[in-house]
């Protein structure tokens, strides 16, 4: 009976101690990969790991020994794994991949394809779906892993907030991580898109402790609005405001700004609520017409005229100007990704799929070419909230004294 | 690390363990059932261990089942 | 050596939760979505109602003979040999089953856990916590259950409730896209796997025979529910793609567990879940076989076997579970039709014939009340 117990007591201890002790890591065996950045090479694969450097990374800025937060290693292989294996030979480490907060494409590799890179991906059960997938607009996947960042100092922790705040205040970049990505790939009536970032400013010292030693630091990672892609290929790229169009369209719009003339000058709003929608008609010939029904609330934020704010018509102007700049800009986004890509980021070929799957069933085929044809309205209706803390516009007060 | 001589090593020590409580039993269908499923789990390492491919059950459940109507694959 | 061998109501229906949520949560989804694409979570709920229909033809041949497991049953319908023939043939079931599911465990842990780690250490650890839990017997494993439940309900809830915020209604949508019946189809073949006849073999041990009935369609009921839940949850978080091409969906689901940022990366804590689960299925399917052995061979004591039937199945799953490709495509194809003539044809044949035999000789049936054998 006592023996039993103390049988029983010494099981559980070495329960706890040593499970999984034949799969162990230790810490300090590993190099915890924060940002993978992939490139074209003519053999193959040029893998770009930024690692994290543990000694550096959670004191004070600049670091006490003078080195830096973050190291990159690269190398090169003909596949991923290829590559990564090779990297052992420059790391002290055992590269450590759940971790990572972004995978950057580089402009290349992302315009021959990305499929296998994210057969590798999806694969490999180290790599989650949670971290953001980016392109490095004309450069490479490694100068932007090779720039230091002020505030945060992990570059990737930084580009990773970064795309957090942007996306939820400003709407003119994309958010996508892994699971939506190949979500929309792989969905017959979409096409995906990838957020963009490039570098700012001169390259050179980017990538040393000088970038922060002066107030405007010399080299930043800057969003480069969307990039549109064809299955699984780089197609294009969407500049500030088609960036925010489709945002609206995806129904990812957060908050975001704009502005809009009227008379006298011109009225700056934020918006505080955007939630679209898709309907869709057939028409008597039995084809779909998609109408976007985007719902919107905002508030004033800048009135650079003289407008008369205490009078409801002024309200109304500019409400109404908001919502005509909508259609026509949206209208107007969405009419050059469908003839200049042809490629339905939108999802209007997979709303088709969820209303009317029979007609999907026969636009499924040749979605690419029928997308550039299609007929796309746009209804919006906004709703001005709030004014701020003052009533009239500065200038128009300046005026009437 | 051969896992199969392993196996037939936990083999022999439970007939040694069991065998004597077996006796004591003085019954034959234990004893019998006993050694013919311990015979059977030694065939299957030895199968095992010269990588011999007939021992592998889901083979001839599918081959079994190919005779039934209606059991080919769709 | 029968000590105490009754099982309370609640027991058996954790028991039966158990053998049925089993190795299924894990993967059913995948096989679903394949077929029934964006109905894979109506194509689980026939697969519950095709499970009920099961339970309750498992329920009405057990009145027919009262206290009788299912070999007794099966000896008493069918005559001595023949009844021990079929024995013999689910015990040749059974003993696969378990093999290809002590094979999947170690698939699995060793896939998304711990890829260093040899599969065989970790199927002989498993293996030897089934011997030890073979050993102790059916009310010890009952207990267990009992014991365990709760915990298994708290990361069920868990795991559903954490992943609320991330679904997205419109992936089940269209609905109904194919008609009913890649519907049907996929909701037949997953229900060939939730084997709940093994249940039949300790269902006269629990304590009151209606209550037993009932745990036994609660249990199947709630287990079927579970998984209906998870594959609908599969459904809606990660989208049909996804789900048809993991090897693990209920696990690919799990890692995508986020809450604002600080509940994350809580997968392996619901390992716990799965781990239990397939417990209680293998030692079941485990204790099945011993009973059934000893039945068909009149033996006295049965924990010898124990030793090399724990040796038989290991070797069994590493010769199933060759690698992933080999044992889908099996699965697939041959499996669910094997399982069917086990788990639905033999049950009906048995059935019928006893009502038949009931109807020529209506004198033997006053003759059973002797406890099983």
């Amino acid at each position: 009976m006592w023996g039993k117990k103390v049988g029983s007591i010494l099981l559980l201890i070495s329960l706890t101690l040593l499970s999984g002790c034949w799969s162990r890591k230790e810490l300090n065996e590993l190099a915890i990969v924060m940002a993978l950045g992939i490139d074209s090479v003519p053999e193959g694969y040029e893998v770009s790991a930024q690692v994290m450097n543990s000694s550096e990374a959670g004191g004070p800025s600049g670091g006490s020994s003078g080195s830096l937060p973050v190291i990159t290693y690269k190398a090169v292989g003909k596949t991923l794994p290829d590559a990564l294996q090779r990297m052992l030979s420059t790391t002290p480490r055992i590269l450590y991949l759940s971790h990572i907060r972004v995978l950057v494409f580089g402009e290349e590799v992302a315009r021959e394809g990305v499929s296998d890179v994210l057969d590798f991906i999806n694969r490999n059960h180290q790599l989650r779906t949670d971290f953001f997938l980016l392109v490095a607009k004309n450069s490479k996947a490694s100068e932007i892993l090779e720039v230091i960042t002020p505030f945060e100092h992990i570059p990737a922790n930084s580009l990773y907030s970064s795309i957090l705040v942007a996306h939820k205040n400003w709407a003119a970049t994309g958010k996508v991580t892994l699971q939506q990505f190949i979500i929309e790939l792989e969905r017959g009536g979409s096409n995906p898109v990838m957020s963009g970032v490039q570098l700012k400013d001169d390259v050179s010292e980017g990538g040393s402790i000088k970038n922060l030693q002066t107030i405007t630091p010399k080299s930043l990672i800057q969003h480069a609005g969307i990039a549109v892609f064809q299955k699984d290929r780089l197609v294009g790229w969407l500049g500030e405001a088609s960036s925010k169009s489709l945002n609206y369209v995806l129904n990812e719009v957060n908050s975001t700004t704009g502005n809009v003339t009227c008379e006298g000058g011109t009225v700056a709003f934020l918006i505080t609520k955007a939630d679209s929608s898709i309907d869709i008609k057939l028409n008597p010939e039995n084809e779909p017409e998609f109408t976007l029904n985007l719902k919107t609330e905002a508030n004033l934020t800048a009135i650079q005229s003289t407008i008369d704010l205490s009078k409801t018509s002024s309200i109304e102007n500019i409400r109404s100007r908001i919502e005509k700049k909508f259609i026509v800009n949206i209208k107007r986004d969405i009419k050059e990704v469908q003839e200049k890509y042809g490629s339905d980021i939108f999802g209007f070929g997979e709303a088709l799929h969820r209303q009317y799957p029979d007609i999907w069933r026969s636009y499924r085929k040749r979605w690419e070419d029928r997308f550039r044809t299609v007929k796309i309205s746009v209804r919006t209706s906004v709703t001005i909230r709030r004014i701020g803390s003052v009533i009239q516009p500065q200038k128009r007060e300046l005026e009437l004294k | 690390m051969s896992w199969s001589l392993l196996l037939l090593l936990f083999l022999l020590i439970v007939l040694l363990l069991e065998t004597p409580q077996l006796v004591r039993l003085h019954s034959l269908p234990d004893m019998a059932v006993f050694y013919g499923v311990w015979a059977i789990a030694i065939a299957a390492v030895l199968a095992n261990m010269t990588g011999l491919t007939q021992a592998r059950p889901l083979d001839w459940i599918r081959s079994f089942m190919l005779l039934l109507p209606g059991g080919s694959p769709k | 050596m029968m000590k105490q061998t009754k099982i309370s109501t609640l027991q058996f229906t954790i028991l039966t939760f158990g053998l049925t949520v089993g190795t299924s949560i894990l993967v059913t989804p995948s096989g679903m979505a394949r077929v029934a694409r964006e109905d894979a979570w109506l194509a689980s709920l026939c697969s519950l109602l095709i499970n009920i229909v099961m339970v309750l033809l498992y329920i009405a041949l057990s009145r027919l003979h009262p206290g009788k497991s299912l070999f007794g049953i099966m000896e008493m319908v069918l005559g001595k040999w023949l009844g021990k023939a079929l024995t013999l043939i689910y015990l040749f079931y059974f003993l696969i089953l378990t093999g290809t599911l002590l094979g999947d465990l170690g698939f699995f842990i060793t896939s998304e856990f711990m890829p260093e780690t040899p599969i065989e250490a970790i199927q002989i650890v498993f293996l030897i916590a089934a011997i030890v839990s073979a050993r102790m017997g059916i009310v010890v494993l009952a207990r267990f259950g009992e014991l365990m439940f709760p915990w298994i309900l708290l990361l069920l809830l868990i795991l559903v409730l954490t992943l609320v915020p991330q679904i997205q209604w419109n992936h089940i949508m269209p609905i109904l896209e194919d008609g009913w019946l890649p519907v049907l189809t996929a909701g037949f073949q997953s229900a060939m796997f939730q084997e709940m006849i093994v249940l039949m073999v300790f269902l006269p041990l629990v304590t009151q025979k209606h209550r037993g009935e009932r745990a036994f369609l609660w249990g199947t009921s709630m287990g079927g529910l579970l998984l209906s839940v998870i594959v609908l949850l599969s459904v809606l978080v990660l989208g049909i793609e996804q789900t048809e091409n993991s090897t693990f969906p209920a696990f690919a689901l799990a890692k995508t567990i986020n809450i604002g940022n600080f509940l994350q990366r809580v997968e392996g804590i619901l390992v716990t879940i799965w781990i239990l689960t397939f417990f209680i299925k293998i030692s079941l399917l485990f204790l099945s076989l011993l009973q059934g052995l000893r039945n068909v061979f009149g033996l006295q004591r049965q924990n010898h076997l124990i030793y090399p039937l724990a040796v038989l199945f290991i070797i069994i799953a590493w010769n199933t579970y060759i690698n992933t490709v080999y044992i889908n495509n099996i699965i697939q194809q041959v499996w669910w039709k094997f399982s069917f003539l086990h788990l639905l044809l033999f049950p009906l044949l048995v059935y019928l014939t006893a009502v038949i035999r009931k109807k020529l000789v209506p004198s033997t049936t006053s003759k059973s009340r002797s406890p099983t054998k």
